[in-house]
């Protein structure tokens, strides 16, 4: 139980990033920390902790040196922290986390991220988007992520739709789809699509075989 | 003869127990539909992740209702306040909570709500208690059927199972949920400041 806890803290978010593009999204906090000074630090694999950007008390943004690549701003009205990573690379991946920073004590960790940065340049946006999903923002996500955690939707629209998508130009001419990206494709197929489809014809077919049996049984004289 | 049938019934409805439990949303603890309170339909298009984080608690500062006949009229006027007048695409909450004890429909636990500002929205579920409660608090079976739908919320993997609480005025500056309302989430387990 404290396993799955702990995994689901530390596994908060994952975002999937081509190299050059900005790394975008907001940290929450509640409003007893709206004075509280705010960081966006790296976490190495090792556990060590690296402070790379933090949020100046009265500007309530991150100062900025020449050539600087992470900018915080505070937004206390909205109760959140705007991050932004510009131009990211392919060595930025790894873990990352939002905090507030404490003076005396540990800080207060908000959020989380699992950055991965994928080798060659941003792409144009991935025609044929879906109509749950209209955030231009996140170009590169094939079609089939957002469905697969569309767990609820009781429509079978959805689950028809996701496969073909995937197999069939999202990717636009001239941009290699990243075999990272195609593994994932296949795996969502495979878990979303196909064991559910087996499994439902397995078991109806062992249904069936039974009340078969059953009635030759109860039709004997 | 009959008692092999019988048992070949009862290994049959096994078989097919779980899938029904999954498809039924009724073992979870009754949610009055949109449909039945005779929802407008949603325009509603941005979706939320599952599962969420964070549930916001807020009120309506509308009219409170205490019966299933009163309180469908009253989500009804939450609707048309939210779509009508302020021009949103839909009621602003996931679900609301009405003093006969049910649980109202809103946005669900699949569409984004419009309840807690544009940074808490996309990452929380915001349920809403259908009255003022600056000076009042709730009748305990509206208590009640929120902390069964939240259960119901982390049963269906909707929400995690360290799912935080907080009240509306813990993310926007207002009073809501209401003096009386949010002293009492304080003390509710998954309640985090």
């Amino acid at each position: 139980m404290l396993f799955v806890s702990e995994l689901q803290v530390a596994a908060e978010e994952k975002k999937t990033l081509k190299e050059g593009q900005t790394l975008s999204l907001d940290c929450v906090y509640t409003k007893k920390y709206s004075y509280s000074q705010k960081a966006w630090q790296r976490v190495t694999d090792g556990g060590k902790v690296e402070t790379l950007a933090i949020t100046n008390r009265t500007s309530r943004k991150s100062s900025q040196e020449p050539g600087g690549r992470y900018f915080l701003e505070d937004d206390s009205v909205s109760s959140a922290v705007r991050v932004r990573m510009t131009n990211v690379q392919v060595s930025d991946s790894g873990r990352y986390q939002c905090v507030i920073y404490l003076p005396h004590s540990d800080p207060e960790i908000l959020s989380s991220v699992h950055l991965v940065v994928t080798k060659g340049s941003s792409a144009t946006p991935v025609p044929g988007k879906t109509p749950t999903q209209n955030r231009a923002q996140i170009p590169t996500h094939p079609p089939t992520t957002t469905e697969a955690q569309n767990k609820f939707h009781t429509s079978p629209r959805i689950v028809t739709q996701g496969p073909p998508k995937s197999t069939a130009g999202v990717s636009p001419p001239g941009l290699g789809v990243n075999p990272t990206n195609m593994t994932y494709i296949t795996r969502t197929f495979v878990f979303s699509i196909v064991v559910p489809v087996v499994c439902g014809l397995l078991s109806k077919s062992l249904v069936f075989t039974v009340l078969f049996v059953v009635t030759q049984r109860s039709s004997e004289p | 003869m009959s008692c092999c049938c019988s048992l070949l019934a009862w290994a049959l409805l096994t078989l097919l127990g779980p899938g029904a439990a999954r498809e039924n949303p009724n073992c979870c603890g009754p949610i009055v539909p949109r449909r039945e309170w005779g929802a407008l339909a949603s325009e509603c298009h941005q979706s939320l992740k599952s599962p969420m984080r964070y549930v916001v608690v807020s009120h309506t500062v509308g009219n409170p209702c205490d019966t299933p006949a009163s309180c469908l009229k009253q989500v009804q006027n939450v609707q048309s306040y939210h779509m009508r007048n302020l021009g949103w695409c839909d009621v602003g909450y996931n679900f609301l909570i009405g003093e006969d004890g049910l649980v109202y429909e809103g946005r669900g636990w699949n569409r984004q709500g419009a309840h807690a500002g544009s940074a808490w929205n996309p990452k929380s579920i915001g349920i809403s208690f259908m009255g003022n409660y600056m000076e009042r608090a709730p009748p305990l079976r509206a208590l009640r059927a929120a902390q069964s739908l939240l259960a119901c919320g982390v049963a269906q993997g909707a929400l995690m199972t360290n799912y935080e609480v907080k009240g509306h005025r813990d993310v926007q500056d207002t009073l809501s949920p209401g003096d009386q309302l949010y002293e009492i989430i304080q003390t509710w387990p998954h309640y985090k400041d």
